[in-house]
């Protein structure tokens, strides 16, 4: 109390009124300058921040993300069903399995393993482990999945 | 909304895709020099097509109100042929005064060969030499990982070049951290069956957030969408996430790492 009833005196006194205008005026002139002279960095970094104020902002409900994406991906997973079950019914006694096929059988698990980054864990496993240049491109394309000799 | 693709091969799209991307909002696209679909034969090839990028294309975009920038190179699927591609670096200094030449790109690995990576580091040396920003395409499936690895210790083993002026192209869930901690700006390209989905774009803003990203369509003669980006500004919206979003990824974090080179002047009015 005691206070606030010498904050509301002193904001009364005319000589603290002019100087208080005064540091007013210092700083915006100051803030103006600074804003305008970095330029568009400033905008960036402003944005940049609000991005991270909107990814700390609470998540999507999970039911809304299901609503947004179930049928998308119902119809994906039914996709990959359908596509083992025509390559089942083309395999015959003399057709072995395709290798790109049976790397892809073997990531599927991770999908119902119950950890994250199941992408990332996906494309680890559907990348080629070596570190070292190869001899000689021999061909340009890529199969998206390691070579038989390269896959553990 | 104004926004910038700065990765899209025009020369594989028709006049009505520009008269497209304008009507969508693209006032600014780059295009680096790419394979073509086929290895062309002599460095004469390259040198009409230096020409296409740096004349002919610049006029096709301009009709569109498109401000049309460019990156030169040889290609790492073309790179092979180690005599041929030094061949065609030699072509690249005459052409670096044009005035819509932003670096040097799209360099980097396709199979991550011997080969591949002494073309990459002559021209990473090419790029120190003339002082210019480069732009990296990054293997596919399953060579990515390793020859995003490849590519930016090559960079780190020039000691000249700093990462704040070098974007990794073409990053997804198992690259885009790694090059972001490295210190490069990272680009997502959006495709429809290999590369990202505008969907799983969205997923990596939200895990690693969006500071030194951009998103690009890369549109070109193969399965792509050259309204990718739109589309995923789109999804951004669907998901209930910020417009800002939007800008940052389409508007000022191209603006901010392209404006490295003197010669990109847009929405600098």
């Amino acid at each position: 109390m005691m206070f606030t009833m010498s904050a509301a005196s002193l904001r009364q006194a005319p000589h603290v009124r002019v100087a208080a205008r005064r540091v007013g005026v210092y700083v915006y002139i100051n803030i103006s300058f600074f804003v305008k002279t970095l330029l568009p960095q400033a905008r960036t970094i402003d944005l940049q921040y609000q991005t991270m104020q909107a990814q700390n902002a609470p998540n999507i409900e999970p039911r809304r993300l299901a609503d947004l994406y179930f049928m998308e991906h119902r119809a994906k997973l039914l996709d990959i069903a359908a596509f083992l079950d025509r390559i089942d019914r083309a395999k015959g006694a003399t057709n072995p399995g395709d290798h790109r096929v049976t790397v892809l059988q073997r990531v599927i698990p991770i999908l119902t393993d119950g950890q994250p980054e199941r992408v990332r864990r996906i494309l680890d496993a559907l990348s080629d482990p070596s570190t070292e240049p190869i001899a000689q491109a021999s061909v340009k394309g890529a199969t998206g999945v390691p070579p038989a000799d390269k896959t553990s | 909304m104004p926004y910038i693709d700065p990765h899209i091969h025009m020369v594989s799209r028709t006049t009505d895709d520009y008269q497209r991307l304008a009507l969508a909002g693209c006032v600014a696209l780059t295009e680096p020099a790419f394979w073509a679909g086929y290895d062309r034969s002599s460095p004469q090839g390259f040198y009409d097509y230096f020409r296409q990028l740096t004349e002919f294309e610049p006029k096709r975009a301009a009709q569109f109100g498109i401000q049309h920038y460019t990156w030169l190179c040889i290609n790492p699927k073309e790179a092979e042929d180690t005599r041929l591609a030094r061949e065609v670096i030699a072509l690249i200094p005459d052409f670096l005064n044009k005035p819509n030449v932003l670096g040097i790109g799209e360099i980097g690995l396709n199979k991550n060969s011997r080969n591949e990576l002494a073309i990459l580091e002559e021209q990473i040396a090419l790029a120190d030499r003339f002082d210019q920003l480069i732009l990296v395409h990054t293997p596919h499936l399953e060579d990515k990982r390793k020859g995003t690895r490849l590519i930016m210790d090559a960079i780190k083993r020039n000691g000249k070049i700093k990462p704040s002026r070098v974007l990794i192209d073409h990053v997804e869930e198992h690259t885009v951290r790694e090059a972001l901690d490295r210190g490069y700006w990272a680009g997502m390209t959006l495709y429809p069956d290999s590369k990202l989905t505008p969907q799983r774009a969205v997923d990596i803003v939200e895990t690693h957030g969006s500071e030194r990203l951009w998103i690009n369509s890369a549109g070109d003669w193969g399965p792509s969408d050259p309204l990718a980006v739109p589309k995923c500004h789109n999804e951004i919206l669907r998901r209930g996430r910020p417009r800002e979003w939007i800008e940052t990824l389409s508007w000022h974090n191209p603006r901010t790492f392209l404006s490295q080179s003197p010669r990109f002047q847009v929405g600098h009015d």
